[in-house]
């Protein structure tokens, strides 16, 4: 007798379903991806019960009529797609025709639906595979899926589900990514029909009432426009970040859609965090919610049983739009989102201060020589007040009282400026011995693709056949440092850098020009005078990022007038 | 275990035998010192107080003479024990030992102060070679020389670990040292006329080279190679180390045939006019300095963004071709700080190429250095 059968359609469904519906999370996105599919202009998810096994998803799209209704609980039904030609120009989000029959074969599923035109409904109800009942029903035009007892019949699933509050964390999430990434459609999020929505933007909203409804006025009012074209009008970004500051121990505040699809790619969030460079603390992650619209044809959504990775075509070329998108917001940025608030008042009361502060110092103003343009407004015209703990300096400015970390802002000071001298061209140093190095099959490759870049900027690296390549030259300012982890940096740079444009051995010097910074930088516990203070305020103003130090850390807090205030109970 | 010994006598002996002690050891009595003393034989209670320390690569042991002593062990940790015997105000030191709790009592005058420490044993032991060393003896104040000229080449990172010591070949009766860090390299020998065995070839770790320097002073040595060790003896005390492993680079290689431009200058002066003009060049991360020779002058130049600009003009004897090379500041003056000799000789074998200094009187020292290469 045959040791291969084949399997029941039944079990193959529930098999293929595990892919698929991976968790009740998982299940909304696909149920919400399918409102979208139909034009809705508002999706309502509700989540009933505790367990959150029990979902019901309505939208006010398309609708379907009987037949239809009845074709969408089976297997690789769908009204998306025809051929496989047509996945190259799909425009939806859905295409395989799985969603619903793998809901349905893992739990009771019932299906009612109206088009607009069409008297009445029709729902049906599957429970775990199986039909059990079809008719008409009295409701309005749309679609409503429910299903309840989600991995009934699938113990070993049910078990190993996250816990209800992580769970309700996770439906949250998709619903809230989906918002941001259709944000003119209106969506809730309830646990009841008529309860209080745990997320809710209005039909015809845009991103920015998305966030507003996501993080709240405060943060919101945070928020970094970012918004790039390039490679000829082909990839485009959009969207919003948060400055570094509000940066989390999570990447929960990062949603990126490609052509409306929340997607999670490795190399466009890459792209995103390495745009903050070290604006950011190690293991922190900054918030951002970027769509990205790229020509169909070049993303292939049918690489990940979820849809929820994809393959792009010109992968690098976009993550490196992105950084360049996320780079340019940061730069352009306001140094001091806070100054927003409360800039138009404070500026005017404070300059009368100033005059009077300067004529009762005796020090002639060192700052007014500056140049006429400084980069950060805001720091240039900070008034050094006094000096705190020999460390800090209290300075006041437009968004009230300035503490900053004086190591830390001359260390960035100082990173600059080590950074622009780097950038010029430097000696190199031959090596009277070379130093042999054992190169992995990719780093080989890739010295046979970069040998002239790694040349042009001083490395002298000769492959000597097999995986071994000799060292023979290093830039000068490098040679104490020139051993097998150098190169290792550079080649790990380069796999990691090359889309981006900045010079890849920049990146290998990073850690030093910190270190050499920090060296170079004035310390805590050193008393200074105002010219000095004046001075460093001067040179933070020029500094491209002068909220934090090279290695991530603030150089300053504010504190605003309406909170001192607010602490003395004025307000 | 129980003796008296001088002062100055045990706090010098101490000093030299802490040296490679390092004070954070997860073995605690690697951080002392090993005591043992030894009876002469005679009446009057005479005999050696044998001080040893060690770092698991290299032992140094130094005698002290002796009184009134009763022989036994202990290991006393070193960094109190030498910080105590160096303040001694009294002339006279005792120390006295009960074995029986590793617990050690150094007395001066009225005065004492007890030091708790380990037993003997607990310090790991060099092992004693079984087959025959190679000897050969260095005349007074030449592995001091060596050491100078040798030890500032070898590399100080970890990447090549056979570039932290310092090649040794015996032969023909010469010893050759060799210390290179990749970027640089220098050459010195001294003659071993006494020495009929077969050639050596081995490479001494750095720290026990300078350390055996330190040692040796202007004293002539003893060394004696066997198998992975090597033993340097000298009057004050005796050094045994591990020898490196590895295969140290073919540095005849990269040594020039042929110079095309011979200089000899005043060491002294065109030392100061690099250190003058390496005071601009070390301001700048990618600083050098450049050497120009023509005729009878070497123009020697730095200069540094922001800082300025320093040109000094050293007349010199000369012969062969006009030249421009340009140097790391930092390698060009420590070559130039390692010649002992009046006058000096700087020979050139191209702009890009390696270049030579010497000590002219003797020529039994030169160094290597590679200029820099100025990106186009």
């Amino acid at each position: 007798m045959s040791r291969i059968r084949r399997l029941d359609p039944a079990v193959a469904d529930q098999i293929a379903a595990g892919e698929v519906v991976e968790r009740p999370a998982s299940a909304v996105k696909e149920l919400t991806e399918n409102a979208i599919d139909a034009g809705a202009h508002a999706i309502r998810v509700l989540v009933p019960a505790p367990d959150r096994r029990h979902l019901i998803v309505e939208d006010d799209g398309v609708g379907m009529d009987r037949d239809d209704v009845l074709l969408s609980v089976e297997r690789h039904a769908t009204s998306k797609l025809a051929r496989l030609a047509d996945l190259d120009q799909l425009g939806t989000l859905g295409f395989r025709g799985e969603a619903l029959a793998a809901i349905g074969s893992v739990s009771r599923l019932a299906v009612s639906s109206r088009p607009p035109s069409a008297d009445t409904g029709y729902q049906v109800v599957v429970d775990h595979g199986l039909r059990v009942s079809a008719g008409p029903v009295a409701r309005q035009p749309g679609t409503r899926v429910e299903c309840r007892d989600l991995f009934r019949d699938v113990p070993a699933r049910l078990k190993a589900l996250p816990a209800a509050p992580a769970e309700w964390m996770a439906i949250w999430q998709v619903v809230a990514g989906q918002a941001a990434a259709h944000p003119q459609i209106g969506w809730t999020l309830a646990e009841e029909a008529g309860g209080a929505p745990a997320f809710a933007t209005r039909p015809g909203s845009t991103l920015a009432d998305v966030l507003l409804a996501w993080l709240g006025p405060d943060a919101a009012a945070q928020l970094i426009p970012v918004e790039r074209t390039a490679l000829a009008g082909d990839v485009s970004v959009s969207g919003f970040i948060l400055p570094p500051d509000l940066a989390r121990g999570n990447r929960r505040q990062q949603v990126l859609a490609i052509n409306g699809r929340v997607v999670r790619n490795f190399s466009l969030r890459a792209a995103v965090e390495q745009g903050y460079g070290s604006l950011l603390p190690e293991r922190r992650y900054p918030g951002c919610w970027l769509q990205i619209s790229i020509p169909a044809p070049q993303v292939d959504p049918n690489a990940h049983p979820a849809k929820a990775e994809v393959r792009l075509e010109r992968e690098r070329a976009v993550a490196g739009v992105v950084h360049q998108a996320v780079q340019d917001a940061l730069r352009r940025q306001h140094a001091f989102p806070l100054q927003a608030a409360s800039a138009d008042g404070a500026v005017e009361s404070a300059s009368p201060l100033r005059a009077a502060e300067q004529a009762a110092w005796d020090w002639p103003s060192a700052a007014s020589g500056a140049s006429p343009a400084p980069l950060h407004r805001e720091i240039a015209d900070l008034v050094p007040l006094s000096q705190w703990q020999a460390r800090y300096l209290l300075c006041q400015g437009a968004a009230g009282l300035y503490l900053i970390d004086q190591h830390a802002a001359h260390e960035r000071v100082y990173y600059d400026r080590f950074k622009q001298s780097a950038a010029q061209a430097v000696p190199v140093q031959p090596l009277l011995v070379p130093l042999v190095l054992n190169l992995s099959r990719t780093e080989a490759q890739l010295l046979a693709t970069h040998g002239e870049v790694l040349a042009a900027s001083g490395f002298e690296l000769e492959p000597l056949g097999g995986s071994s390549a000799a060292l023979r030259a290093v830039p000068a300012p490098l040679m104490d440092v020139a051993d097998v982890s150098l190169v290792q940096t550079l080649f790990d740079s380069l796999l990691a850098g090359g889309a981006y444009g900045e010079h890849p051995v920049s990146w290998a010097l990073d850690h030093q020009l910190a270190t050499a910074a920090c060296k170079a930088a004035v310390k805590a516990n050193r008393p200074m005078t105002r010219p000095e203070m004046e001075r460093l305020l001067a040179d933070m103003a020029e500094s491209p990022s002068p909220r934090s130090c090279p290695h991530g850390r603030p150089t300053l807090l504010v504190l605003s007038l309406e909170e001192v205030d607010r602490r003395f109970g004025r307000r | 275990m129980r003796f008296v010994a001088d002062q100055a006598q045990l706090a010098r002996a101490l000093q030299q035998v802490t040296r490679i002690v390092s004070p954070q050891n997860t073995l605690p009595a690697l951080a002392g010192v090993r005591i043992e003393v030894r009876e002469a034989g005679d009446a009057d209670g005479h005999g050696t107080v044998r001080l040893a320390a060690t770092d698991l690569t290299s032992e140094i042991t130094v005698d002290v003479l002796a009184s009134g002593v009763e022989p036994g062990g202990i290991i006393l940790p070193a960094g109190p024990l030498t910080d105590l015997v160096g303040r001694v105000p009294t002339a006279e030191v005792r120390v006295e030992a009960d074995s029986a709790v590793h617990r050690a009592t150094v007395a001066y005058g009225r005065n004492r102060t007890t030091l708790q420490g380990f037993a003997v044993q607990e310090m790991p032991q060099f092992p004693v070679r079984e087959e025959e060393p190679a000897v050969f003896d260095l005349a007074p104040g030449a592995l001091a020389r060596l050491a100078r000229q040798t030890v500032f080449a070898t590399a100080h990172d970890e990447s090549r670990p056979v570039l932290k010591g310092t090649s040794v070949h015996v032969a023909d009766g010469k010893l050759v040292m060799v210390g290179t860090d990749g970027t640089r390299l220098s050459h010195a020998w001294v003659a071993v006329p006494d020495y009929r065995g077969p050639a050596l070839d081995f490479v001494l770790p750095q720290r026990a080279l300078a350390e055996a320097a330190r040692l040796a002073g202007s004293e002539s040595t003893q060394l004696s190679r066997a198998g992975n060790q090597l033993e340097i003896r000298t009057a004050s005390g005796t050094l045994v180390t591990l020898l490196l492993e590895g295969r140290f680079p073919d540095y005849k290689r990269v040594l020039p045939e042929q110079y095309l431009s011979h200089i000899r200058a005043n060491t002294d002066m065109l030392r100061g006019a690099v250190e003058r003009v390496n005071l601009i060049a070390h301001r700048d991360r990618a600083g050098s300095i450049r050497l120009s020779y023509s005729g009878g002058a070497l123009e020697i130049q730095s200069e540094a963004v922001d800082v300025g600009q320093a040109y000094e003009l050293v007349e010199v004897e000369g012969e062969g071709q006009a030249m421009e090379l340009s140097f790391s500041p930092h390698i060009l003056l420590d070559g130039i700080k390692s010649l002992e000799t009046e006058k000096m000789a700087l020979d050139l074998s191209g702009p890009e190429m390696p270049a030579r200094l010497a000590e002219v009187e003797g020529s039994s020292y030169f160094h290597i250095v590679l200029p820099l290469r100025q990106m186009v």
